[in-house]
């Protein structure tokens, strides 16, 4: 196989013992089938290179990954779904062309390079924002300090990797408000005589949202890749930079591990996605 | 003499064809023109790079410089990189890449959505469900990652990148054809057909294909900047495009030891990726809405 080390470095016995003490000398798919077993007893092998029970490494990692993450989304629904909606609203006006344009850039961006401009401006002109990793040195756990530290590195990581988000998300909203005002409920709602702000905000705005749930199922792997670019460039000790890493020098339990683990992550978000479109929307429940 | 007006003095507005209504939609679409006249600059360059090129973009240590990058001159516009190479040509043989990259591999991921989406969609039973299935796998699956994997499993060169890519992108094509076919299975005509002895290729080629034409248009032309940001990400997490040879992506992976330093070394490839990618957006959006027949006479 191509990226096989031992060629290099062992002997023929020597790589023979490593062999079979890894399990390489059988075949693939009692190698996969083994994993598997151990696997959903809770024991995901042993990282090549630490030694350590993958599992622990992963868990060790997950709660960063899982902030940097969540805080991307939350800002992703702060500022998407608004911009989307006052693009709506006014549209085709300047507001509506300035935030097209700048949601097509968005999307056009790879997330990487905008990383490279953040830290550009805020860490090497501003001098603002630290440019990697999670923690400072020297800092004792648990204090506000410690907070304020990790909210510094947080926000570059987070404004990269939502950018693209808050992008889809804008222009996603603003077709599916667009969509609803043209709905015939809300010319009745109009003809009754009810305020413009209760038709907008209460009739259409509120029955928007509901297309946007699918945009979650859309979000999850968007982000789970986003992690390991922006994870790798930022230094954030997260699972997505443990996978590159692992991918790099070949850590092929931790490999399996992370990959698992991203699956289940998506999965799991869809299907409580899934969940939330019956909980929002009674008219699904009758199909 | 205006469209319109031709139109009418020949006296035959039902004849225009769907694309020629398409394509006025089209034109009402600023940002899809906007990119309809910067890419060809882009695939012009690209295609004619050979003899653009200042200086041989692997030449390394062009005016005896190693170890630095060095800033835009007269003799390098753009400076040179790390290794003394000429950034202008390292450049367009980066646009080169890129997008025979993006073409290549959504040309592949089209093939084969093409070929699942019509079994799924004409035969049905078990093949539908198995390629819906499978499909639906793909798409949950975080695709980047995936391919990492298996590109880290592949000797590293520009094929595998753009096979690899392929493989993983043909999901919506696939699903996009399905549905087509699932629309004109029942219609009379092509019972008509059957019934005149057409074979099922032949049904599928002729009468079906042709009707999927205007959504794969707009999902390929949406691929293909897709793949190219793919494509980059994975050069700059180094599994994509092997160094000597040139991508936007590699530059930028070289570049991130200089970016406070050096931003003729990174700024340009990132803002050729981004306007890339941007005018494939701006056209898939036009197409999108040239095909959207409620938007027409509005």
């Amino acid at each position: 196989m191509y990226a096989d080390p031992q060629k290099r470095v062992l002997t023929a016995e020597e790589a023979e013992l490593i062999r079979e003490k890894l399990g390489l000398n059988q075949p693939v798919y009692v190698q996969y089938f083994k994993w598997l077993a151990t696997s959903l007893q809770g024991n995901l092998g042993y990282s090549y290179k630490t030694k350590a029970p993958v599992l622990d490494e992963i868990l060790a990692r997950l709660p960063n990954t899982l902030l940097l993450a969540g805080s991307a989304i939350f800002l992703t629904l702060l500022l998407g779904i608004p911009i989307g909606a006052i693009s709506a609203l006014r549209r085709y006006s300047l507001v509506d062309y300035f935030f097209t344009i700048l949601s097509f850039i968005g999307i056009s961006m790879p997330g990487f390079w905008l990383a490279f401009i953040l830290i550009t401006v805020f860490s090497t002109r501003l001098g603002w924002l630290p440019p990697v990793g999670m923690r400072s040195y020297g800092q004792s756990l648990g204090s506000i300090q410690e907070i304020i530290d990790v909210g510094k590195h947080l926000v570059m990581p987070m404004l990269a990797m939502a950018v693209v988000e808050i992008a889809y998300w804008a222009r996603y909203q603003r077709s599916s408000l667009l969509e609803v005002l043209g709905q015939d409920y809300i010319r009745t709602a109009r003809a009754k005589g009810l305020k413009e702000r209760i038709v907008v905000w209460k009739h259409a705005f509120r029955n928007s949202l509901i297309p946007m749930i699918t945009l979650v199922g859309l979000t999850l792997p968007d982000l789970v890749n986003g992690s390991y670019i922006i994870e790798t460039v930022f230094g954030w000790p997260g699972l997505g930079r443990m996978g590159v890493q692992s991918i790099l020098i070949r850590d092929y339990p931790v490999v399996m591990g992370v990959t698992m683990l991203s699956a289940l992550l998506v999965v799991v978000g869809n299907l409580l996605a899934d969940f939330l479109y019956i909980f929002v929307d009674p008219r699904i429940q009758q199909n | 003499m205006t469209t319109v007006e031709q139109a009418a003095t020949s006296n035959n507005l039902k004849r225009e064809t769907q694309l020629s209504l398409a394509w006025r939609q089209f034109k009402r679409h600023k940002l899809a023109v906007f990119g309809l006249c910067v890419l060809p600059i882009f695939i012009l360059v690209a295609v004619f790079g050979n003899w653009i090129m200042p200086y041989d973009p692997n030449a390394v240590a062009a005016d005896g410089v190693i170890g630095m990058p060095q800033p835009p001159s007269r003799k390098h516009l753009l400076g040179v990189d790390l290794y003394g190479r000429d950034m202008v040509s390292r450049l367009i043989s980066g646009a080169q890449i890129s997008l025979s990259v993006g073409f290549v591999s959504v040309g592949i991921a089209l093939i084969i959505g093409l070929i699942l989406g019509s079994l799924a969609g004409f035969y049905g039973g078990i093949f539908d469900t198995l390629i819906t299935r499978l499909a639906d796998i793909f798409l949950s699956l975080p695709r980047l990652f995936l391919i990492m994997i298996v590109n880290s499993y592949l000797p590293p060169n520009i094929y595998n990148v753009m096979v690899v890519i392929g493989l993983f992108s043909w999901m919506n094509i696939a699903r996009l054809v399905r549905g087509e076919i699932l629309k004109i299975k029942t219609l009379d005509y092509i019972h008509a057909s059957t019934a005149l002895g057409a074979s099922s290729g032949s049904i599928i080629l002729t009468h079906m294909l042709p009707n999927a034409f205007a959504p794969v248009i707009v999902a390929t032309t949406i691929g293909i900047p897709y793949a190219i940001l793919l494509e980059s990400a994975l050069s700059f997490l180094g599994l994509g495009v092997m160094p000597p040879q040139a991508s936007w992506g590699n530059i930028l992976y070289e570049a991130r030891q200089w970016i406070s330093v050096a931003w003729w070394y990174w700024v340009p490839p990132g803002v050729l990726i981004s306007l890339t990618v941007l005018c494939f957006n701006f056209i898939g959006d036009g197409l999108r809405d040239a095909f959207d027949p409620t938007l027409r006479g509005k």
